[in-house]
């Protein structure tokens, strides 16, 4: 720039504030400003405000001036109405046309008068007398906040003296910082309502007796002199300045209004804790404005610690005695950052940097040197690390993510050096640095395990947090690097979903495929991969439809490839199977998880793991299909298997114990089941602590104890099952849904029908969302919550419901017990109707199949059940055919339920009273 | 210039910028009082001036704007020189140090030449101060908060210069248009101390 130049652009500059200031005067008194006298002046002239003590204003008594700043003046006054003392603050007279400026100033002081916090001078009221504006608000009797930090300073060097010791002023930065987190939290809170204050200096924070800082003044400094619509013309004011100019920040300096926002105040800020600390000014605010003005905007804060010795304006060393650690200066010059960017972003942030200072942990604005960071965690996780594995691994990993944060901040570093240098450095360090970034990534692969491990135990919470906190940044500053990102996210998709946060899981695995459609191409394997990954956090989630769509995605790219030498079509297969069951395509799935385990079977050996999967989910398919046997074989098999790869104690042992439970549980082999899931639920608490696979071994023992009538026990396994998905599912998961009717059931068989009947309903609802409406579980909800309309004797809406179910069960084509099932039960709801031969007809198909299935105490129910409905049509010998035999084997059976038996033995009696024989009903109902 | 005179400020502010190349160029500051005064300093006053004294030029030919805002400038900057040198003498005997139980308002007021009416100078002292305080109001901020530091609050120059963030020479110059604009300000000396007993 030439010299010329930069003598106009200086002109330019002292022409536009002598204009300003000229403006000053003419908004204020506009013929003044031209020469003429002003004759408010007049001493007996009492129609302004609060010319003498005994002014009065509406509502209030003027005791008298308190002080006269270059806003306006403050005036004491009385409230007339509460007797008690404010603070009317009368600004100049307002510029411009008076109904706008109204507005927008009783406009502003609405939302200020909402601003409610203790540090903050709240504003009780305003409005305009002879031509000023005013508002009212608390009285503070405080100094401002320099003298009182002054007034606290001689206190303790005058207490140090007397007493010899220097204890007193070591005490004196913490005071300071304590009445500072006050601060930044009443400025933050204004923030928080949109409330910029921009005219943060001591005269604005008075500090009352109790060492309360009070901050006032908050955004009116827009009302002094503005003219409605003009830009704040505050910023390049000297005059108006005059007070405020040091404490300005580099955008109010360069008078770009438009830049001022809510870091402007933490500027503010963090000059006011210059001062504080060193008794002075970052840089020298004396001397002709246009080097002021460069200093706020280009000059670097002298060390605080070299400013504090130097003597101050007054003649007298300023500063804390004790001087200022690294830590304290770092936390100030963050806030002085030239680049707004750079500053805390609210002061909310500063505040919390100074908490965590105070408390000595690691404090953000130096999270760029690892080193710190880790001798800060180790300091204060001292007998921890020793003692647990995990925090080490929290120490570690968050020492990975700073290496990247430090990188990043390099770099940032980096762009103030010359063209040259910066060609150079980058050139020796960029071979370093891909070094570094993939020895990060490594360890961070190795903590949370290989691509293989999806059913992996998650590790605990404590690296969720530090994860989750971390991965943000360190994405931030990857952009040029997409193949890091994609290691990155690959993993952490998996750490996510290990963790139970399956959204973000999804996320992550959504943008590794992104990335490896434009790294690798569209048909690269390492998308079926990333599909994959994406799909099973997706139906983890519950978004069924999301995850088929990845999963078919990815099943068209393994069919295209030309061999598959990693095998990867039989995990599509099997992962496809896994929605397509869950969307109650069972048939489909049944095929899928075939299909799968053929190619497993052919595949390497390392690719067993998904073999097992696979078999272990056929299984249950073919159990839900009633092919008890291929499934339970297939189940044994997959056990023996688990055991001998992973161990009694693994989650994959669990799961397949499970499984075998509820076969058989189906299969009235009740203990084993109990035991089995027993030792599966101890498995899996001590693996994952939680998460929804313990919820599901959970719900799956409940389930056994209330079949088995154990409905005490069972209670607070299903809410502790519910609890456990409430926690890391999202609300209205279908597996929620399955719990809130599980507990259905309890309310339901505790006789509370009205609470079951609206855990159903929400289940119903629940899986509506996720399910059309004839989905299987939505037809077993449905039906269980008719059950429980049915046992309250709401016979009609019930069977309503029931009929709903079993239409759709027919449309869909449904067979096997979910159909006849679903048949039985409105069968009952028909007989309590008296509809006797709409009853036969759907009992029918359940009793044929009942007897083709093992024998349970069901069988008998439904026996008992046919009976009733021939004994309604008059068909008695038919009816006593089953009835008989039904009412004695299930007085038989262990596993019966009491009102079971005592409703078939009921039905007998009936029978005999309707064949004339009351004695041998008698003789029945008591038990012969 | 006629529009600038009649109080269109954009243009006076064009034929400011016509003129302050030349007048920064020709405006000298000796050696001794560069440390203290600034090129920069004269020019904003000298602006400032321009902007409130516009309606007392007379506008002639092509060069009698310049002109008159240089006479404008020297006046500044001899002012600035002359506050200077006395800052450097011993203490004057006449002090605007308020004597004790005196009001610094009315000393001010008894500087700018509104002494003789009142019968009581303590009793006077709550109205001498509300009157140049709402005076001071219809100044430009530089010029009032000048006032306010050094003759109301008694403050030393360099504390003032400190304060507001200019230079000594500055403030001297700041002050001595202060003081005149005060005066253009507060009017004839008969509107105050008028009561009779």
């Amino acid at each position: 720039m030439s010299e010329t130049t930069s003598s106009r652009e200086r002109d330019e500059l002292l022409i536009n504030a002598a204009a300003r200031q000229f403006e000053a005067v003419t908004a204020r008194r506009p013929g003044v400003a031209r020469g003429a006298r002003d004759s408010s002046l007049d001493v007996r002239d009492a129609s302004t405000l609060g010319a003498a003590p005994g002014e009065s204003l509406s509502g209030y008594d003027v005791l008298g001036e308190r002080h006269r700043g270059g806003q306006g003046v403050v005036y004491e006054a009385i409230q007339r109405g509460t007797k008690r003392k404010v603070a009317i603050k009368v600004l100049y007279d307002a510029p411009g046309p008076a109904s706008t400026s109204r507005r927008r100033f009783e406009r502003e002081i609405e939302v200020l008068s909402h601003l409610r916090h203790p540090n903050v001078v709240t504003i009780h009221d305003s409005g305009e007398s002879a031509g000023r504006f005013y508002y009212v608000m608390d009285l503070v009797v405080g100094m401002p906040l320099d003298r009182w930090i002054e007034k606290q300073r001689r206190a303790r060097i005058d207490a140090a003296v007397r007493s010899g010791s220097r204890s007193g002023l070591r005490d004196e930065v913490a005071e300071i910082l304590r009445v500072f987190l006050r601060i930044c939290d009443a400025v933050n809170a204004a923030h928080l309502r949109g409330v910029i204050h921009r005219d943060l200096k001591p005269g604005n924070i008075l500090v009352d007796e109790g060492g309360e800082p009070r901050v006032l003044d908050f955004g009116l400094a827009k009302f002094s002199d503005a003219a409605p619509g003009e830009a704040d013309p505050s910023m390049t004011q000297t005059g108006q300045f005059v007070g405020s100019l040091p404490w300005s920040s580099p955008e109010q300096a360069a008078g770009t209004p438009g830049e001022i926002d809510t870091r402007t105040d933490v500027y503010a800020l963090g000059v006011l804790l210059y001062h504080a600390l060193a008794g002075q000014f970052p840089y020298r605010v004396t001397g002709p404005l246009p080097e002021v003005v460069q200093a706020i905007r280009f000059a670097e804060p002298r060390r605080i610690n070299d400013a504090r010795r130097e003597p101050s304006v007054r003649g007298t060393a300023g500063g804390v005695a004790s001087g200022v650690d690294d830590e304290l200066e770092t936390i100030v010059f963050k806030c002085l950052q030239k680049d707004r960017q750079r500053r805390y972003q609210t002061a909310g942030d500063l505040g919390r940097d100074l908490q965590r200072y105070l408390a000595n942990e690691a404090i953000e604005a130096k999270r760029d040197s690892f080193g710190y960071v880790l001798r800060k965690q180790v300091r204060r996780h001292r007998v921890a690390v020793a003692a647990s594995g995990a925090v080490l691994a929290v120490i570690v990993l968050g020492l990975c993510f700073s290496l990247y944060f430090w990188r990043a901040a390099e770099r940032r570093r980096g762009e103030a050096q010359t063209e040259r240098d910066r060609a150079v450095a980058a050139e020796r360090d960029s071979a370093r640095r891909m070094e570094e970034a993939d020895a990060v990534v490594k360890l961070i692969e190795k903590m949370f395990g290989s691509s293989e491990a999806f059913e992996f135990p998650g590790p605990d919470a404590t690296i969720r947090d530090v994860v989750t906190k971390y991965a943000d940044i360190v994405f931030d500053n990857l952009s040029d690097k997409p193949e890091i990102e994609l290691r990155l996210r690959s993993t952490l998709g998996l750490a996510f979903y290990n963790l139970s946060d399956f959204v973000r899981s999804e996320q992550n695995f959504a943008r590794m495929a992104e990335l490896c459609r434009q790294l690798l191409g569209p048909q690269a394997p390492r998308v079926s991969e990333a599909l994959n990954q994406m799909g099973a956090a997706r139906l983890a989630l519950g978004n069924y439809a999301g995850a088929e769509q990845a999963y078919r995605e990815a099943l068209e790219i393994d069919q295209g490839m030309r061999g598959d030498p990693r095998c990867l079509e039989a995990d599509t297969l099997f992962n496809l199977g896994v929605v397509v069951e869950a969307l109650g395509r069972r048939e489909e799935a049944e095929a899928r998880y075939r299909q799968a385990i053929e190619r497993f079977e052919a595949a390497p050996l390392e690719r067993q793991q998904g073999l097992f999967a696979a078999r272990k989910h056929l299984a249950n398919v073919l159990q839900v299909a009633g092919k008890w046997d291929e499934s339970e074989s297939l189940l044994r098999d997959a056990l023996s298997m688990a055991l001998e790869q992973f161990g009694d104690d693994d989650t994959r042992t669990a799961s397949v114990k499970s499984s075998l439970a509820c076969l058989l549980q189906r299969t009235r082999r009740s203990e084993e089941a109990i035991r089995l899931l027993q030792e599966a639920i101890a498995s899996e608490r001590r693996f994952a602590g939680g998460g929804p696979r313990l919820a599901t071994h959970l719900n799956n023992l409940g389930v056994i104890y209330f079949e088995l009538g154990r409905i005490d026990e069972s209670q607070p396994i299903f809410e502790e099952a519910l609890a456990l998905q409430r926690a890391v599912l999202p609300e209205g998961h279908p597996e929620i849904a399955e719990s809130l009717n599980f507990l259905g059931a309890v309310l339901e068989s505790r006789k509370r029908f009205e609470e079951s009947a609206q855990h159903r309903r929400a289940a119903l609802d629940m899986l509506l969302t996720h399910f059309d409406p004839g989905h299987p579980k939505v037809v077993q909800v449905r039906s269980d919550l008719a059950r429980t309309l049915y046992l309250f004797e709401r016979y009609d809406d019930a069977a309503v419901l029931f009929e709903q179910s079993l239409q759709v069960l027919r449309e869909k084509g449904t067979s096997g017990p979910a159909l006849t099932d679903g048949m039985q039960v409105l069968g009952t709801v028909r007989i309590k109707q008296r509809r006797f031969a709409e009853a036969e007809e759907l009992l029918r198909p359940a009793l044929d199949a009942a007897q083709q299935a093992p024998v349970t105490w069901k069988t008998h129910h439904t026996r008992s059940l046919m009976g009733e409905v021939l004994l309604g049509l008059g068909r008695l010998d038919e009816a006593e055919a089953l009835l008989a035999p039904a009412a004695e084997a299930l007085r038989a059976s262990p596993d019966a339920p009491k009102p079971r038996v005592n409703d078939a033995i009921e039905r007998l009696a009936r029978l005999w009273e309707a064949r004339g024989d009351a004695g041998r009903a008698a003789a029945i109902r008591a038990g012969e | 210039m006629q529009r600038a005179v009649e109080g269109d400020t954009r243009a006076l502010t064009e034929l400011l910028r016509e003129s302050a190349p030349r007048l920064r160029e020709q405006l000298s500051i000796d050696k001794r009082w560069q440390s203290v005064l600034d090129v920069d300093d004269v020019l904003q006053v000298t602006f400032l001036e321009a902007f409130l004294k516009i309606s007392s030029f007379v506008p002639g030919g092509a060069n009698s704007f310049y002109g008159w805002l240089k006479r404008v400038a020297e006046n500044n900057l001899r002012d600035a020189i002359k506050g200077l040198e006395a800052a450097k003498r011993p203490p004057p005997a006449v002090s605007l140090q308020a004597p004790a139980g005196q009001d610094s308002a009315v000393v001010l007021l008894d500087l700018l030449g509104y002494t003789s009416a009142t019968p009581s100078r303590d009793a006077a002292a709550g109205e001498a101060r509300s009157a140049v305080d709402r005076a001071l109001d219809a100044l430009p901020p530089d010029y009032a908060t000048v006032i306010r530091l050094y003759d109301l609050e008694s403050r030393a120059i360099d504390e003032v210069a400190s304060a507001v963030g200019r230079s000594a020479g500055a403030v001297h110059m700041l002050r001595a248009r202060a003081h005149e604009r005060l005066a253009d300000v507060i009017g004839p000396a008969t509107n105050f101390f008028t009561r009779t007993s």
